[in-house]
């Protein structure tokens, strides 16, 4: 891939990392600016590789994780949070490892995939263990704050059982951000919201970004990550396939080879014509159909019409054949 | 912390259908004395009283009430995802262990001594019967304790520690710990016959049937230390993986 996001491998030129926490473990930081730090990691499951090799940095703002389902989006969170141990490499926040190492939490709010929420405890109770459990002064003011920043105190004294899944997913931010973590994890953060409560979720989270926070969010939907990131990591069957500015791979991602497949009133025509439009680079005739491989998706939809117009055809079909996710995917993993 | 874990687990644990039929059960040896005694029957109660407190509450009541209450207290988190709120907290696992094992120790003792005690009460005759009670009483605390957290050990150990804990009940304890004198040093059961004998002043530990009181006590806390180190240190290794 040709957008390597971080200096990854570089002989560390910093002095060993300073504890976080008494009682850490300081190991040498590659990238001393990071906030999270992943060295050459890998998990492995038997024979099954969940997580392959992976090194990035991450620092404030918002990162996108971006992958389709089983790329290991969650194996790698879940190697971040310290919840998995790695196979192979560290993960490292403020100059620790994670595995192991309960302290971390201070640092770090997670929001599980899992809808899984206790549901006997109401979404203000559920907002106080989590300020308990983090042994802060004044649990109750917490809780109140993260309720109020999430938007939950309408329901906040309903059991949590009983709530909608963009409820509870609001529910599960409030714990993760009860103790005003620096470092903010979030799997799959927008799934079950409506559109107002994603919107909403996103402001949130750009909001806190500009307080200088560290934040990464999975997600298999492009548009998700499009509206929300600035930064990019995609992850695709356990391996870092790129990662950078989103606008970058965005524009690989756009000028990537297409190929379309159509139906015309008569497709050999068509090809003639279409043969000699510069973003056309391939052409098949087959008895039912015609393929057609273009490197430039906008040049060649606009001049697909007037193509068929000039000659007088219809054309009854249009198709592109490789625009879902994990082709895209693919070919990111292939350059 | 401890205490906030321990509320948790109270209101996850009381709140289950499951804890409700135990609570249940519980009151079946009770049922029985109090159909004895109306029954009329006046001879050899203090043998009856014996029978229904060994086999019906030692052997079954109890162990059943543990592996409820020591399955679910860590496992059914784990299981259903939530126990995520508890690990991604800094808390020391040896905390967390040891409030989800008091608390459902506790209840399981809430559960079984009450009927271990009624049960001996009803059936037992003069200060003797007391006697008796009180040490059926002191042993059924001392089981409940035991399978609570050895089962909360096997549950982090294993998906199916019910299931396992079934087999174990049903076959170690219920069978081969009381065939062969050499399996008693590891039979809980044998434990809390051990401390009901040394209270109750019954003579099974004479008999050489067994086994001593002291003894009885100092195996039941070899075993509750182990079985609490390897809960604090799988818990400790414990990892949660999520298939995306």
């Amino acid at each position: 891939m040709t957008v390597p996001a971080t200096p990854t491998g570089a002989a560390p030129a910093e002095p060993p990392g300073v504890p976080a926490w008494p009682g850490a473990r300081p190991v040498r930081p590659l990238d001393p600016t990071a906030a999270v730090e992943l060295q050459d990691v890998s998990r492995w499951y038997g024979n099954v590789v969940a997580v392959n090799d992976i090194s990035f940095a991450l620092r404030p703002g918002i990162t996108g994780l971006l992958g389709p389902n089983g790329a290991g989006k969650s194996t790698l969170l879940h190697l971040m949070a310290g919840l998995l141990r790695p196979s192979a490499g560290r993960v490292v926040i403020g100059g620790v490892p994670t595995w192991r190492d309960p302290a971390i939490y201070r640092r770090i709010g997670l929001v599980p995939e899992r809808e899984a929420v206790y549901p006997f405890l109401t979404g203000r109770e559920f907002a106080v263990l989590n300020a308990r459990l983090q042994g802060l002064p004044d649990p109750g003011a917490a809780a109140a704050r993260a309720i109020a920043t999430v938007e939950l105190s309408d329901a906040q004294d309903r059991p949590i059982g009983g709530y909608s899944k963009g409820m509870r997913q609001r529910a599960k931010i409030a714990g993760a951000l009860v103790h005003e973590p620096p470092i903010l994890l979030l799997d799959e953060p927008f799934n079950g919201m409506d559109p107002r409560q994603r919107l909403q979720m996103m402001q949130l989270l750009r909001r806190m970004a500009a307080e200088g926070r560290t934040i990464l969010f999975s997600s298999h939907i492009l548009e998700e990550v499009e509206r929300l990131a600035q930064e990019v990591l995609v992850i695709v069957a356990g391996r870092l396939a790129a990662s950078g500015d989103f606008r970058e791979i965005r524009r690989l991602m756009t000028d990537r080879p297409h190929t379309f497949t159509i139906r015309s009133s008569d497709d050999r025509r068509l090809a003639a014509g279409l043969v000699g439009h510069p973003a056309v680079y391939g052409v098949e005739l087959t008895d039912s159909r015609l393929a057609v491989r273009t490197s430039d998706f906008g040049a060649f939809t606009r001049a697909l019409a007037g193509i068929a117009r000039a000659g007088g055809l219809s054309l009854l079909e249009v198709r592109p054949t490789d625009e879902d996710l994990e082709s895209v995917f693919g070919y990111l993993v292939r350059r | 912390m401890i205490a906030t874990i321990a509320r948790l687990t109270f209101r996850a644990l009381t709140g289950r259908r499951r804890t409700l039929l135990v609570a249940l059960l519980g009151g079946l040896p009770i049922l029985i004395a109090v159909l004895v005694r109306v029954s009329g029957r006046t001879s050899n109660l203090d043998a009856v009283a014996t029978v229904i407190l060994d086999r019906l509450v030692i052997s079954t009541l109890v162990p059943l009430v543990g592996l409820v209450f020591g399955t679910a207290a860590l496992g059914s988190e784990l299981e259903d995802g939530t126990a995520v709120y508890l690990l991604t907290k800094p808390i020391a696992r040896w905390r967390i262990v040891a409030a989800k094992a008091a608390v459902a120790a506790g209840l399981a003792i809430a559960v079984t001594a009450p009927a271990a005690f009624a049960t001996g009460a009803i059936l037992g005759s003069g200060s003797g019967g007391m006697q008796a009670a009180l040490g059926y009483t002191a042993g059924a605390a001392v089981a409940a304790i035991l399978y609570v957290v050895i089962f909360m050990a096997l549950s982090l150990v294993t998906g199916r520690a019910l299931a396992i804990g079934l087999v174990y009940i049903l076959v170690w304890e219920g069978v081969l710990a009381g065939l062969f004198e050499g399996t008693r040093t590891f039979s809980i059961r044998q434990y809390a016959l051990g401390v009901a004998d040394a209270i109750s002043g019954g003579d099974g530990a004479a008999l050489g049937e067994r086994l001593a009181g002291p003894t009885a006590l100092a195996l039941a806390v070899a075993a509750l230390v182990i079985a609490l180190l390897i809960a604090v240190r799988r818990l400790q290794g414990y990892e949660i993986g999520e298939a995306d």
